[in-house]
């Protein structure tokens, strides 16, 4: 017959501590991995919208167009501040009403049904092509279906060279608080730009966004106009 | 029974090690793709820029372009980037480019009902295009102005202005994108049926522009004479065109009733046919330089030529045999094509054609790594000087197939060396 001997309280204690301190450290361990596997994941969501609305923007300011005919009003580009402003950001531009050819036609309506007449297509699509009039403002210009703040965008097709009505009007990033953009001449930033003013209706070679969301840093949005033809060499004279 | 109980320890390490190489592989692959979006975002970035280098380039050539010349097929800008056929290289950039004469195409912009009837549109599509673009807002019968679009059920004011480019035609009714971008091989009516086969046609999206101006001056470079001009007198006409005091009075008509001439065609029913030359290079019927619309006899292709009223298939294979071959450098060179001094005909075509242009479009892809960018660009030559007018992204997913390039270059061009 052999004697088992058992553990001592000493013993049993000692691996119940032991056992509890690896636990505790583990799950902790597990519980950072997993918020910071969160965290990445909502991080890359937020920057993915961010480029999203970038992007856009990019897009319809890179296909920013003016006519150079003298008798042709339907096309501008009229950067100032917009309407019930109180002026916090200075006097500088937070409205852009410009003409563009913004952006690729989309790959939805290119590959509709051939048998799909121009009424079904439009039903479906509202009007494509050519040179679209829009409209960036915390403001919106008609009455928006929601009532939240943030960056308006108003497309109008075709353009008509009325920037105060017309067209289609959505909500392009909501929580923008603060915006601003500024245009280059070729030389230096201006504060505002206005082709209605101008004798040769001319584009600034460059516009700067500067905007703010809610608690998030400001970002700035630079985008080269290819259209324009102002160079240090060949400035737009001094917008008034 | 020892043996086993440690193997046991070892595989519940192995399986922990497994667990963790698992975690470990699956971050790395998602860090994988999402550093492989950044790059082709990159990618894509600088791809445009080639491609953009490609208008640069264009416009170098263009700026060689000497002032009041004829646009021939024999000039250097026409065989730049032999319609994609070269790769010119720009560090780990590329493009491949296409310069094409403006002035080739139809200028949707002026396009008149009858020159609109040889295109495959219906009447009704042609009446909304003319409604949509006329300022008057009276809509044709089978037309369409404001009363239509603003029924739709997203509705629009017609435009009533020149169109801005060749895909604002989407929004006039009747347009869709099987109609503008697809060749419209079905498609029969009475001009269409003098036209090649069916398969070779071309889509109405590379046949339109809505820009070309060409220079109404002379061979020399002199204004032509306005025969509609108030001070225009006798003698000079006579001079000009090489007839006597008495036919050009009669092709004025009198000083109290002088004659209004809407096209030259009519000036040269006027007078004797030993006239006709002279006055095809002399001679125009309104004061603009440039003109708008006309088409460029030397570079048009035989799609658009096929297109114009009044040319057999006999006088286009004429016209196109000449274009490479020292080409047309002033409008009377027309008269030696065979079937083209009929009286018939050359009044027909005489106020379609000029032997020089203003505007150009560039047809470019810019690569780099896995990305391409193609883009449409038009060029217009003001005051000697080229300008990029328009640059956009090109609207369809097969440039190459669509520009009849052949799928790869066959030459490369490293422009970075030739700099140097």
């Amino acid at each position: 017959m052999t004697f088992r001997r058992g553990f001592t309280l000493v013993e049993l204690l000692v691996v119940i501590g032991i056992t509890g301190i690896v636990t505790m450290a583990a799950t902790r361990a597990y519980i950072e991995g997993i918020t910071f596997d969160e965290r990445v994941r909502s991080g890359r969501a937020e920057a993915a919208e961010i480029r999203l609305f970038e992007e856009r923007i990019t897009e319809l300011l890179r296909g920013a167009y003016v006519t150079t005919l003298p008798d042709d009003t339907s096309s501008a580009f009229i950067g100032d501040m917009g309407q019930g402003e109180t002026g916090g950001s200075g006097g500088t531009a937070n409205t852009l009403t410009f003409t563009t050819f913004g952006g690729r036609l989309s790959t939805r309506f290119l590959s509709a049904p051939v048998d799909e007449d121009f009424e079904t297509l439009n039903d479906r699509f509202g009007p494509q092509g050519g040179l679209a009039e829009v409209s960036l403002s915390l403001t919106p210009v008609g009455q928006p279906s929601v009532d939240e703040d943030g960056l308006y965008l108003r497309i109008q097709r075709p353009a008509d060279g009325d920037p105060t009505q017309g067209g289609y009007e959505e909500l392009l990033a909501p929580g923008i608080t603060d915006v601003t953009f500024e245009f280059f001449n070729g030389l230096a930033w201006q504060e505002n730009w206005d082709t209605r003013t101008m004798t040769t209706r001319r584009l600034p070679s460059a516009v700067r966004m500067i905007y703010e969301r809610e608690d998030e840093p400001t970002r700035v949005v630079v985008v080269r106009l290819p259209h324009s033809d102002a160079t240090p060499n060949n400035p737009v004279g001094e917008v008034e | 029974m020892m043996l086993s109980r440690r193997g046991s320890v070892f595989i519940v390490s192995l399986a922990v090690v497994a667990g963790l190489v698992a975690v470990l592989a699956t971050v790395a692959s998602t860090q994988r793709s999402v550093i492989r979006a950044q790059i082709n975002r990159g990618e894509r970035v600088r791809a445009r820029i080639a491609a953009e280098a490609a208008v640069q380039r264009a416009m170098a050539e263009l700026s060689l372009q000497e002032q009041n010349a004829p646009t021939l097929q024999t000039d250097a800008w026409y065989d730049l980037g032999r319609a994609g056929a070269d790769r010119f290289l720009v560090g780990s950039e590329s493009f491949r480019m296409e310069l094409i004469d403006a002035s080739s195409r139809i200028n949707l912009n002026t396009a008149t009902q009858e020159q609109l009837q040889s295109l495959p549109l219906t009447t009704e599509q042609i009446s909304a295009l003319l409604d949509y673009r006329e300022s008057n807002r009276e809509a044709r019968i089978d037309g369409a102005k404001d009363e239509y679009y603003s029924n739709l059920s997203e509705p629009y004011n017609a435009k009533l202005r020149r169109f801005d480019t060749v895909d604002e035609v989407l929004q006039v009714k009747g347009f869709t994108p099987d109609v503008l971008f697809n060749p419209q091989t079905e498609f029969v009516n009475s001009a269409t049926i003098t036209q090649g086969r069916a398969e070779d046609r071309l889509p109405l999206y590379e046949m339109l522009t809505v820009d070309s101006y060409s220079a109404q001056t002379t061979a020399t470079g002199q204004a032509k004479l306005n025969i509609n001009g108030g001070n225009l007198t006798a003698s000079t006409l006579a001079e000009r065109i090489g007839v006597s005091t008495q036919v050009a009075q009669a092709i004025l008509g009198t000083q109290t009733n002088r004659n209004r001439y809407a096209r030259i065609g009519d000036v040269l029913a006027r007078a004797p046919s030993n006239a006709h030359a002279a006055i095809l290079d002399n001679v125009t019927v309104n004061a603009a330089n440039p003109v708008e619309g006309k088409i460029n006899i030397n570079t048009a292709t035989e799609e658009i030529l096929l297109t114009i009223p009044g040319l057999t298939p006999d006088v286009v294979q004429g016209i196109l045999q000449r274009q490479p071959n020292g080409g047309f450098t002033q409008l009377s060179d027309i008269l030696s094509v065979l079937g083209l001094s009929d009286l018939n005909v050359l009044q027909q075509v005489a106020d379609v054609f000029a032997t020089s242009s203003q505007s150009f479009l560039v047809r470019a892809i810019g690569s780099v790594g896995n990305a391409s960018v193609p883009i449409e660009a038009l060029i217009v030559i003001e005051n000697n000087q080229p300008r990029v007018k328009q640059i956009r992204d090109y609207p369809l997913d097969n440039p190459i197939e669509r520009w009849k390039w052949e799928e790869e270059a066959s030459t490369e061009v490293p422009l970075l060396e030739a700099a140097r």
